[in-house]
């Protein structure tokens, strides 16, 4: 089992983050909201090895971390798909980068195209593709090297109501499959609560971690009918009752113009 | 303090008012221009020294010379286009325009020879001891289409050689003696004070020698005109006084050249001109017989060059051109008889 | 007429429209030089330049010296296009080469290069060699400047995608840096050809005995504006069909780009 050991840590000039420290269990999928600013994006960063921590320690698996760990993928909230690439040679370069040889890296692309549902696009340009669809193949290429650990920033932001859903409950699936750890970082909320096992919410800057709270709904869930049940509209209230005051401070401070 | 100060001024202010009032009344000078593609070539001699002696400015002529450095063709271009009024130019670019269509007429020789010699390198001493003997190698001239590269085409010609057996490079004036050294070319034309320099140095030796008479009549078998002052007909026509009052100034220079020393004429010109006055009172003695003391244009030499014009197709075959057409002697003959 | 402003006009009516403004500026031309009205000792005429250029053609003359020029803009080209991409990776890769080189290469870039032509031909020679490196000396800026923007331009959501997903330096250059530079180098590859063809020519202009600079040089001289402008017109012909290369090379390597009107 794969697990997360967080100790303060800052970031650049101005503190980013101050003082985070929570452990996550392996195969957990846990969600970090907090409203604008708090610097939910720059922990993702750090955790990923993509930027230095100032003060601190992560440690993945009881090492630290130092630079990127190759078991860890990433889902950024931009398309960061290689447009110049075809949907195959996009979710292939992972395997291509690894070393891995060249008919393994095949069936496995073949197989996770198919898992998202894109078979009979491999020759495609991400222009060619609709934003959902570019989503799909981003969580393809992310998993395909099959990480132990996923970090998702805002994944799904960009895209409308309906496809948001329906990528939620794509990723639902394909996580029940393989059950590896899973960062996801928000700020909607009810989108936190329907995918987590446990929301760990930030202060407005310098973030600091408010309170942790653990998600009793039964799994499996799908993300449209999960919002009925009983306990889903108790643990929204409990948690926006915390997240409230933050997403208040943050915007009081970015009104009068404060740094934090 | 004051009491000096004031006699001062007063003075300075009576002298000033002197000054000005003590220059002389009369007509205002006329201005001239004339192009020159490089001046510091000795067959300008004639129209640079009449302006440093001021034979223009006793003429009542305010001449201006442009140093244009295009070379010649740019220089008689600028007079063919009529932003000058006269050029000095070799009469090759009188008879090229002639060709087109365009009259430029030549009203003062300024030298009677090529005055451009044929150097090889120093390299080749062994190798290369006759015209013959260019065969396939890269000869330079001043720039494609120059009095140089005319010149060049009908010594091959007259060797047996057809011009595409050599290849003539365009090696300009200055940079010839570079182009040598550097073995860009074999051998080149070279005009003065380059040639005389180079020579002097011992770099190369010359195969022909056109600074002479009789070295030119060897190697083009008789008389060739050189650089003249040329004019449109339009300003022969219209101001005829002008071009009496310059080539009278210049006829005195050319009496002047053909009496002096080298070392005279190298006093004589501007320091800029004449550089070294050791070096250029040489190379002025070397080409002394170019300068013709009676500065009328020779209707032989004219008519050699237009045939040697013919080898490069610059007056093609079919084209019939009179000497006559390109040149007029009456403004020469005109200050001779007033003497 | 359409009110909404948007153009109703067919690409064959444009085609139309641009053959008949140059049929027309064509007969203006003629019959102004024979009229009188321009002299055609300067302006040449468009008759005088069709035969000029067909004789030249008959003869073969032309092939001989454009093949001259042309020899030298390619592997002018092609060297200086090599250098600059090769550069232009180093410094975007290595930020503290870029740092230390600036002032350098803004200062030699500011350098009119044409101006350095008879330096050039000083230092190596009146043959093909002095045209390659003034050709070189245009391109290499030109390239360098576009490959080392293109990378540093390059989004770094993907570069650090790609190294999550595992890429090493070689991977980063191929993958993610050589490409997203590409758009960058291509445009600039149309720019420069313009460049190179400039430096050939004025190269040989100053110093050759073959060239299309030569045979411009020699017609000036002789005071054949007609020899002047047909060189240049076959110069410019060179030109646009080397474009016209260009273009659909860019055009293949851009498809995965999304279609712009």
């Amino acid at each position: 089992m794969t697990r997360r050991f967080a100790l303060p840590r800052e970031a650049r000039e101005f503190t980013a983050i101050e003082d985070v420290s929570f452990e996550i269990s392996g195969g957990e999928f846990v969600s970090i909201v907090g409203p604008s600013g708090c610097g939910k994006s720059t922990l993702l960063g750090l955790i990923a090895g993509l930027a230095p921590v100032t003060a601190g320690r992560i440690t993945l698996d009881g090492r630290g971390v130092d630079g990127v760990h190759p078991r860890l993928g990433f889902v950024f909230q931009r398309d960061a798909l290689f447009p110049w690439k075809t949907v195959a040679q996009n979710v292939g370069l992972p395997l291509l980068f690894r070393g891995v040889d060249a008919g393994t890296a095949r069936a496995r692309v073949a197989d996770w195209i198919a898992r998202i549902g894109l078979t009979g696009f491999e020759r495609y340009h991400p222009h060619q593709l609709s934003g959902g669809m570019r989503k799909r193949v981003a969580l393809a290429m992310t998993l395909v090297h099959e990480p132990e650990i996923v970090l998702m920033d805002e994944p799904f932001g960009a895209l409308d109501v309906q496809t948001r859903n329906l990528m939620e409950n794509d990723l639902l699936d394909i996580w029940a499959q393989f059950r590896r750890t899973v960062v996801f970082v928000t700020h909607d909320l009810e989108e936190a609560i329907a995918l987590s096992d446990r929301i760990v919410v930030m202060t407005a800057a310098p973030g600091r971690v408010k309170a942790v709270y653990r998600i009793t709904l039964p799994r499996p869930r799908s993300v449209t009918e999960i919002r009925f049940h009983p306990d889903f509209g108790r643990l929204y209230e409990t948690i926006w009752k915390d997240l409230k005051d933050e997403v208040r401070l943050g915007y009081e401070r970015n009104r009068h113009g404060l740094a934090g | 303090m004051r009491p000096v100060v004031l006699p001062r001024v007063l003075a300075l202010s009576l002298i000033a008012v002197l000054v000005v009032g003590a220059a002389p009344p009369g007509e205002p000078a006329e201005k001239v221009t004339v192009a020159i593609g490089g001046v510091a070539l000795i067959v300008y001699l004639p129209t640079m020294l009449a302006k440093a002696k001021g034979y223009f400015a006793e003429e009542g002529l305010d001449v201006e010379i442009l140093d244009i450095k295009g070379g010649g063709s740019q220089a008689a271009s600028a007079l063919i286009g009529g932003s000058v009024d006269f050029s000095a130019n070799a009469i090759d670019h009188a008879i090229k325009a002639s060709t087109r269509g365009k009259a430029l007429i030549a009203v003062h020789s300024h030298v009677r020879l090529p005055v451009m010699g044929l150097v090889v390198a120093n390299k080749y001493r062994g190798e290369i001891k006759s015209i013959a003997d260019l065969r396939g190698r890269p000869v330079g001239v001043t720039s494609p289409g120059s009095q140089t590269h005319m010149v060049l085409g009908f010594l091959l010609a007259k060797s047996g050689l057809k011009a595409d057996e050599v290849k003539i490079v365009g090696a300009g004036g200055n940079t010839m003696p570079l182009a040598l050294e550097k073995d860009s070319v074999h051998a080149g034309m070279m005009v003065d004070p380059f040639f005389t320099a180079f020579l002097k140095q011992g770099k190369g030796y010359a195969l022909v020698d056109m600074f002479t008479t009789r070295g030119t009549l060897e190697a083009m078998g008789g008389e060739v005109q050189g650089t003249t002052l040329l004019t449109r007909p339009d300003v022969i026509a219209k101001r005829p006084a002008i071009v009496q009052k310059m080539v009278n100034a210049l006829v005195r220079a050319n009496k002047l050249i053909v009496a002096s020393s080298g070392e005279e004429l190298a006093r004589a010109l501007p320091r800029e001109l004449a550089g070294d006055p050791a070096l250029y009172a040489e190379s002025f003695e070397h080409a002394r017989e170019a300068f013709p003391p009676d500065s009328l244009v020779s209707r032989d030499g004219v008519a050699r060059v237009i045939e040697t014009m013919r080898v490069f197709d610059a007056v093609p075959a079919g084209m019939k051109l009179a000497p006559e057409s390109v040149f007029d002697n009456r403004f020469v003959q005109k200050a001779l008889g007033r003497k | 007429m359409a009110t909404s402003g948007i153009d109703t006009v067919s690409r064959a009516e444009i085609r139309l429209w641009r053959l008949g403004l140059l049929a027309a500026f064509l007969v203006l031309w003629e019959t102004a030089t024979r009229r009188g009205w321009m002299d055609p000792f300067f302006v040449s005429q468009p008759t005088a330049l069709a035969g000029q250029i067909a004789g030249w053609i008959r003869t073969g003359f032309i092939f001989r010296h454009l093949a001259v020029t042309l020899q030298e803009t390619i592997i002018g080209f092609l060297l200086g296009t090599l250098l600059g991409i090769v550069v232009g990776l180093l410094f975007a890769r290595w930020e503290t080469l870029a740092r230390i080189f600036d002032p350098l290469m803004v200062a030699l870039n500011a350098m009119p290069r044409v101006v350095l032509a008879p330096l050039f031909i000083l230092w190596f020679g009146l043959g093909l060699l002095s045209k390659v490196v003034m050709v070189i000396s245009l391109v290499f800026f030109v390239v360098f400047f576009s490959t080392y923007t293109g990378i540093r331009e390059v989004d770094r959501d993907l570069v650090n995608n790609a190294r999550i997903l595992g890429a090493r330096p070689r991977h980063l250059i191929r993958h993610v840096l050589l490409p997203s530079a590409l758009t960058w180098i291509f445009s600039s590859l149309r720019t420069s050809v313009g460049f190179a063809l400039i430096g050939a020519v004025v190269g040989e202009y100053l110093g050759s005995h073959e060239g299309m600079g030569w045979v411009i040089s020699y017609a000036e001289s002789m005071f054949n504006a007609t020899g002047v402008l047909a060189g240049l017109l076959v110069l410019m012909a060179a030109v646009i069909v080397i474009d016209v290369g260009l273009k659909r090379l860019d055009a293949r390597f851009s498809y995965w780009k999304p279609i712009a009107k």
